[in-house]
């Protein structure tokens, strides 16, 4: 295994070990020094505020100014020499608050900010800016659920999802889907987190739509490149998503009627400003209809999915808070009572936030993800059940530690263990088919990481860390090694329980730097490399809930990517325009793809069907995104290749991955026209994705034959789309607010193709047609939402 | 699995209103491909060996026909069956009948490249019964006809049926294998593509039991759907990369008038 990594590599561990504990000189506790420290919450419904700016200047000559951000708890921490400051705390939608701190010992406040529909015009110091400038994180976008609110979607239902792939570097995995590809990676290679524990199967109803309903949401962001050392796991994207934990000051409700779904919200205080909880629920109601049918077949028949998302926190004191948090989600489709077919994911996470001291703190938690399906043939001849699942449960203890204002370090573990029941069929002993009972596949998976956020100078900052993973293939079981010709058995090896089949190692360094320019450019550089043990086995084009997943094992090695970026980044004085460019290259190793023919589904030997290549992927990426009183938006372009090379494909040579997209342009417009109306509109333009055509053609028994050549040599015509959007707020008392969003999808009607089908032609003989099949035309949607 | 389909098919009905319009694509067309198409079978004592080529989209034929291949097929006793052209690309032997068991090695010569496959003819499973089997999917009853028969236990079988309506042409309907059902007793539901079945329709059934590379190509033949999102030719068993299969098999034919 060691074998991949160089000694180059090894220096630049050593390197990097030495980065992060040789640069932090131990802190003296000298009197002329104390931690200034604090919570960041919502004015109004006491919310924890991550992500917030906290800005300190010195109002003595001698001392330089800093800042720092809010962490997942709202909290913040920097020491500071005692004396006099002027502190300033803002973030994106609340206004912000300015103080002045008179500092001669530790000190912790809470900082409730009130939100505000403008963003205030504050004092421009050298230091009061927006984060996006001197924070090296690269590749990050935090998504404003403000935006979701009003970014039309197809139905009507408010999908994060759906709204990220308007973002540079992110793409839709097919027309109206959830699913989504992080500059040239596949869809599995994003991790979603949902309150961190991972979502495995992020949509519902053959990926119409996402598993998260937003009115559950707080915080979304998403990392392209970059990853804090913390994640790991997938080698495209994090994305790391946090529920609301509740109204802490007073009880709320909220819902919403649409045409596909409805959805409730409430939330409040267990104890006043102690505890809370929110519990969200969502569910389709196609099924209603089927109700109405004559046909007893029909009317027993099921069709429908929901989401239940639940989070309650106790805060005990300023040190000691806990979180708990649950989502259940669950697809049900059912023909009379003879047919059945349950998916679903289920999360939990519990999670202790506690203050060892002012400059450090942890947050300890206990993890469960789970998601299966099962298939029911219960019909008299046929009788029997496919079932599936994938669970891990895991402990994270993540630590932060503030030592001086120049750094921030972050360090913690993890261990996991996750299992995967591969599809498997059980049948009665009357049933027409036989039992399949393929083997569970069990991993032991261990990570631990470090990093430091540095900030050398006043306009240069660097983050580096490294990130150590173990993965084990436990037993018990029979593991095969499968030949990479044939795909025929090498070697056969039975391993007992508590005994590993195959580990691996993977070293991840992770480094990004900033060097501001001056108060409104800066430049950014980053590096990461990530590895990723799950993978997920897909023969169609859209993610289906069948898919079957497969660990690292004796002939599947971890996935890897390594990826550099640069990028600019320019904000407008008034923070109204906001300008990058991200330019990113990314090799991928150990890819994976599967031998014509091959059956993934209930096959005990699928790893001999598996072929392992190689993947490149690269790219430019324009974001113009823009804040002018009423009007606020974003254009993003995207220019991008995604490549493949297997040597069992297309002759050994680079060919374009499927999701390969050279150009790829999202526009988002807001117009806040008054109190009461909004309107937004978005266009996307793509250009067509790489696929498989025909280029010949034969006839056996009287059949029409289509013959393929190379594969992914072709071009899907163009896509492009226009989405309107208007809102409504009807009335506006205190007590009770009411609003309506309509939604026109794909307003001019465009018949985008979704996919192209070849057939003789009818009119001269036996010459070839191709027909475009397009899935949506335009779609108008009206919701009726409400909160009191 | 059909159920599943079927459900899918109809849940993507009701949420989406798919349309289709006629394109016009940009195709270039490959190089010409050699396909080689032969079967031996038990109940004919003539075979036959097609050998052609891919033709362009265009193309207003079908196919092209190779003349001038060397065709031989040897079976598990050592004797040798010379092909003779019959027609263009139409290659023949006479006074050959398959036997079950039997090992029949192809060799097709063609521009001095030697293609091979290997087949091995199987006994006929015996079928119990041949019915028809109604159901009522979403208020509409469809017909089909089902055969029922003991699958041998421990050894892999496949199977492959057409169907001719009222003395129409043979249609390939599927292959099976028993993947599934090893050693159970089967009850085999078919159905035509195009032709919904109707009482008094007199159906012939042909039902082949064939081997592993003949199934290959058949099952396979399903990801050469443009809708896949890697559409692949189906596998074959020849050598040198030609396209195509080379299949023994036995074959039975019932007739069953639809009640």
């Amino acid at each position: 295994m060691l074998k991949g990594f160089s000694i180059f590599f090894y220096a630049r561990f050593y390197l990097m070990v030495g980065f992060v504990f040789g640069t932090i000189p131990l802190v003296a506790q000298t009197s002329t020094e104390a931690v200034f420290s604090g919570y960041v919450r919502d004015m109004e419904t006491g919310e924890n505020l991550f992500g917030a700016s906290i800005q300190v200047l010195s109002l003595d000559s001698n001392s330089k100014d800093w800042n720092t951000t809010s962490q997942n708890s709202g909290y913040f921490s920097i020491r500071l020499k005692t004396g006099s400051w002027q502190v300033q705390v803002s973030t994106v939608g609340y206004q912000s608050q300015t103080f002045k701190l008179n500092l001669l010992t530790d000190t912790l406040i809470r900082i409730n900010l009130s939100k505000g529909t403008e963003i205030e015009m504050v004092e421009i110091t050298s230091q009061n800016k927006a984060s996006q400038i001197r924070d090296p994180q690269m590749g990050l976008t935090k998504v404003e659920m403000a935006d979701v609110k009003f970014v039309p979607v197809l139905f009507g239902e408010k999908d994060i999802l759906k709204t990220i792939q308007l973002l540079p570097g992110v793409m839709s995995g097919g027309e109206g889907g959830s699913d989504f590809y992080v500059r040239g990676g596949m869809g599995d290679q994003n991790l979603i987190l949902l309150d961190g524990a991972n979502v495995f199967n992020a949509s519902h109803l053959l990926g119409f739509f996402s598993t998260f309903n937003s009115d559950a949401i707080k915080d979304v962001n998403l990392y392209k490149g970059g990853m804090p050392a913390e994640f790991g796991g997938r080698l495209s994207s994090v994305l790391d998503i946090s529920m609301i934990e509740g109204n802490k000051r007073n009880y709320g409700v909220e819902g919403g009627l649409g045409l596909i779904a409805s959805r409730i919200k409430v939330e409040g205080p267990i104890v006043k400003d102690k505890a809370s909880f929110m519990v969200s629920g969502r569910r389709t109601y196609a099924d209603m209809f089927l109700k109405l049918s004559k046909d007893s077949a029909v009317n027993r028949s099921k069709l429908f999915f929901y989401d239940l998302n639940l989070k309650a926190n106790y805060r005990f004191n300023d040190r000691d808070a806990l979180y708990l948090s649950g989502y259940f989600g669950e697809d049900v489709l059912g023909y009379s009572d003879q047919f059945g077919f349950k998916w679903g994911n289920n999360t939990s996470s519990l999670r202790w936030h506690h203050l060892a001291n002012p400059s450090l703190f942890w947050n300890s938690s206990v993890v469960y993800s789970n998601y299966r399906y099962k298939v029911e043939l219960l019909d008299p001849t046929v009788n029997f059940e496919i079932a599936s699942h994938i669970r891990s449960a895991q402990w994270q203890q993540k630590f932060q530690w503030f030592p001086n204002p120049e750094h921030t370090v972050h360090f913690g573990w993890e261990a996991k263990h996750q299992e995967i029941l591969p599809t498997n069929i059980s049948a009665q002993s009357n049933s027409s088919v036989n039992s399949v009972f393929i083997e569970k596949r069990r991993a032991l998976e261990g990570a631990i990481y470090i990093s430091d956020e540095w900030k050398v100078s006043s306009n240069f900052e660097v983050h580096g860390g490294i990130r150590l993973n173990q993965f084990a293939l436990m037993g018990p079981g029979t593991f095969n090694q499968y030949s990479s010709e044939d795909g025929s058995i090498i070697e056969t090896k039975k391993v007992d329980s508590y005994r590993s089949a195959k580990k691996y190692l993977n070293f991840e360094p992770r480094l990004s730097a900033s060097y501001v320019l001056n108060d409104y450019n800066s430049l950014k550089a980053s590096y990461n490399r990530n590895s990723q043990n799950l993978h997920q086995l897909t023969n169609t084009t859209s993610s289906l809930p069948t898919d079957t997943w497969v660990m690292s094992s004796v002939n599947i090695k971890p996935q890897q990517a390594e990826q550099y970026s640069v990028g600019y980044y320019w904000e407008s004085p008034k923070r109204d325009y906001e300008f990058s460019m991200e330019v990113y290259y990314k090799d991928m190793k150990h890819q994976i793809d599967y031998r014509d023919g091959a059956n993934l589904t209930a096959n005990t030997h699928v790893e001999a069907d598996l072929v392992f290549g190689t993947g490149r992927a690269y790219g430019a990426e324009w974001y113009w995104k823009f804040e002018k009183g009423p009007i606020n938006g974003w254009v993003s372009y995207t220019l991008a290749k995604s490549e493949r090379r297997f040597d069992e494909i297309n002759d050994g040579t680079w060919y374009p991955a499927r999701q390969d997209r050279t150009h790829d342009v999202s526009t988002v417009l807001m117009y806040q026209m008054n109190p009461k109306w909004n309107v937004s509109a978005t266009f996307v333009y793509s250009s067509g994705q790489a696929v498989t055509f025909p280029t010949g053609k034969y006839e056996m028994d009287g059949q029409i034959f289509w013959y393929y050549g190379y594969r992914n040599q072709h071009r899907m015509p163009d896509y492009h789309r226009l989405d309107l959007g208007l809102n409504y707020e009807a009335s506006n008392s205190k007590k009770f607010k009411s609003s309506w969003s309509f939604g026109i999808y794909n307003a001019y009607n465009r018949k985008n193709a979704y996919l192209i089908d070849f057939r003789e032609s009818e009119t001269q003989a036996n010459t070839t047609e191709s027909y475009k099949i397009s899935l949506f035309g335009i779609i108008p949607a009206v919701t009726w939402n409400f909160k009191f | 699995m059909k159920n599943i389909f079927k459900l899918i098919v109809f849940l993507l009905g009701v949420l989406v209103a798919s349309c289709e319009e006629k394109i016009d694509l940009k195709i270039e067309d490959s190089d010409p491909k050699l396909i080689i198409k032969g079967e031996v079978n038990n109940f004919m004592n003539s075979q036959h060996v097609t050998v052609f080529e891919t033709t362009g989209l265009q193309d207003t034929v079908r196919t092209k026909p190779i003349s001038g291949a060397e065709v031989s097929v040897q079976d598990s006793k050592g004797v040798l069956y010379t092909y003779v052209e019959e027609s263009p690309g139409i290659y023949k032997a006479k006074g050959m009948q398959g036997k079950a068991n039997s090992r029949y090695v192809l060799s097709v010569k063609v521009n001095g490249v030697v293609y091979q496959a290997t087949s091995v003819l199987p006994e006929m499973v015996q079928v119990d019964s041949v019915g028809t089997y109604s159901t009522n999917f979403f208020g509409r009853e469809s017909k089909f006809i089902t055969i029922k028969y003991q699958d041998p236990p421990g050894i892999p079988n496949y199977y492959r049926y057409s169907i001719s309506v009222n003395g129409g042409t043979f249609e390939y309907v599927g292959v099976y294998s028993d993947r599934y059902n090893d050693g159970k007793y089967v009850s085999q539901e078919l159905a035509l593509r195009d032709i919904e079945l109707q009482s008094g329709d007199k159906v012939r059934i042909n039902r082949q039991c064939i081997d592993q590379g003949f199934y290959d190509f058949w099952s396979s033949q399903s990801f050469s759907n443009p809708g896949a999102a890697a559409p692949a030719n189906p596998k074959s068993n020849i050598s040198n990369q030609a396209l195509g299969y080379f299949g023994a098999y036995s074959q039975l034919s019932y007739q069953i008038e639809i009640p």
